[in-house]
């Protein structure tokens, strides 16, 4: 299916609505339909971030609206000279301005929705980062530091020979063995560990 | 195949061929008529450079320097138009069709005359020299103006009236009328400038939605000028004009005129009460 016939939408339900009576333009009634709901999308995001964030990027909704009258009345010049009918003169504008009053409400809604839910994805996102990176970190403690919780996992060898389990201190000097007693380093860098008395 | 030859009976020389051959080439003028100030404009180093070439030459007050540099630019695709609507000229296929283009052709003729007068005084003078003649063809352009749109509201329809055109291609034309409703609309805001006195900025010609505006009704102008050229408006064969041809009394012109009456007051209407609270409102 072309895009062309995909932009006909307010065409067919002008024919199925009124058949033969009315003769309009297949892409401009919904080609104004589109524009409406655009207007009505970047007035409802624009808002909701000025709204959120400060940010000024509203638009000038004085000027809009000057635009989407003109827009209309496009559509009434349209709706007039496509039919013989009066009837279908007066009443197809209405519809119009209907149609036009609904895109407009349901895009602004929708920019507001879409925009939650972007603001919802990047918060969860963020959210399950940290989390994530918080359990990662966690994992990365708990891998290290299995020994260091084990009591009995680290172990030095004294000079004599004999391996004592424990845990050093936080420096890496001090050593405090599962026997109750604590281990220095004798000399600076040496590898020989001594019982303090 | 071409059993067509031989009715020739209202444009009498030109055989289905040449009527051809001149209807696609008015179809390519007419088209890039439409297309190419659109183009031009939206480049905005075309624009810069010839603002930037008439401030230099002095042109700095009241705009003249973008009045003069769009009529620079617009005088080469009215030129274009001009063709157009010449070449077809013979191959209308009654005489209120031929009447509806030779009043489109003296339209354009207008425009570039008054484009190349205002191109000329542009380049080839001093502003000093010409200021009060600039005044003066601020005023010949608003007569031009008028006359176009009393042209184009009358002849268009002439169009669509009395030919044998497809509902399809009916339809195209009536966007041409349309649009020019909307041109009669913008006129009549411009001269009696009701509307955005306090505010610049919220006048419609500010918004992002009407430049989206333009370019969707450029895009459908181009069609509707191929779609003109290309319809049984102009053919080798002759068709009967409808009763009271050249009527003016007619849904198109009352459909111009009722839009733009109804247009011109929802924009008043809107720019008196409605417009200061909007921006609040939001």
């Amino acid at each position: 299916m072309k895009i062309t016939d995909k932009i006909t939408w307010m065409y067919d339900f002008d024919k199925s609505a009124w058949g033969d009576k009315i003769n309009p333009n297949r892409y401009f009634a919904t080609l104004s339909l589109i524009l409406t709901a655009l207007s009505g999308a970047l007035c409802g995001g624009g808002n909701t971030l000025d709204s959120w964030f400060g940010w000024s990027i509203s638009m000038n909704m004085a000027a809009m609206g000057g635009a989407l009258i003109l827009v209309w009345g496009l559509n009434v010049a349209e709706s007039i000279m496509a039919t013989d009918r009066i009837s279908v003169a007066v009443l197809r504008p209405f519809v119009i301005l209907l149609f036009m009053a609904i895109s407009f409400a349901v895009s602004y809604l929708l920019a507001i929705i879409v925009l939650v839910i972007i603001a919802i994805w990047v918060i969860l996102t963020l959210v399950s980062g940290a989390v994530s990176g918080a359990l990662s970190s966690k994992g990365g403690w708990s891998s290290s530091g299995s020994s260091g919780d084990n009591s009995n996992g680290e172990e030095i060898e004294l000079g004599s020979g004999r391996k004592i389990g424990g845990r050093s201190s936080v420096d890496g000097e001090t050593f405090f063995g599962n026997d109750g007693k604590t281990y220095s380093r004798r000399g600076m860098g040496s590898r020989s560990w001594e019982a303090d008395d | 195949m071409n059993t067509t030859y031989d009715t020739s009976a209202a444009t009498g020389c030109l055989d289905y061929r040449q009527v051809c051959r001149r209807k696609s080439t008015a179809a390519i003028l007419l088209a890039a008529s439409v297309a190419i100030p659109y183009i031009l404009t939206s480049i905005p180093w075309v624009d810069q450079f010839f603002l930037e070439y008439f401030y230099s030459k002095g042109y700095l007050g009241g705009g003249m320097a973008h009045v003069i540099s769009v009529s620079v630019i617009d005088l080469f695709p009215n030129l274009l138009m001009l063709t157009g609507y010449l070449l077809l000229i013979r191959c209308a296929a009654n005489r209120p069709c031929k009447t509806a283009v030779m009043i489109l052709a003296a339209i354009t003729l207008l425009y570039t005359i008054g484009n190349a007068i205002m191109t000329v005084t542009g380049v080839a003078m001093m502003p000093d020299k010409v200021s009060g003649f600039l005044s003066v063809m601020s005023v010949v352009a608003f007569a031009i103006h008028l006359i176009a749109i009393i042209g184009y509201m009358y002849s268009i329809p002439l169009i669509i009236r009395n030919c044998m055109t497809s509902e399809n291609e009916k339809s195209w034309i009536t966007m041409l009328a349309v649009f020019n409703s909307l041109t009669w609309s913008l006129e009549i805001i411009n001269i009696f400038g009701f509307c955005w006195t306090g505010n610049p900025e919220d006048s419609f010609y500010a918004s992002t939605i009407y430049s989206i505006l333009l370019l969707i009704m450029t895009i459908l102008r181009t069609i509707a000028y191929v779609k003109l050229a290309m319809s049984g408006t102009f053919s080798e064969k002759h068709y009967e004009p409808a009763a009271r041809p050249y009527s003016p009394l007619n849904r198109y012109v009352a459909g111009i005129l009722i839009a733009t009456a109804v247009s011109v007051t929802a924009v008043w209407v809107y720019y008196s009460f409605a417009a200061s609270h909007i921006n609040n409102l939001f």
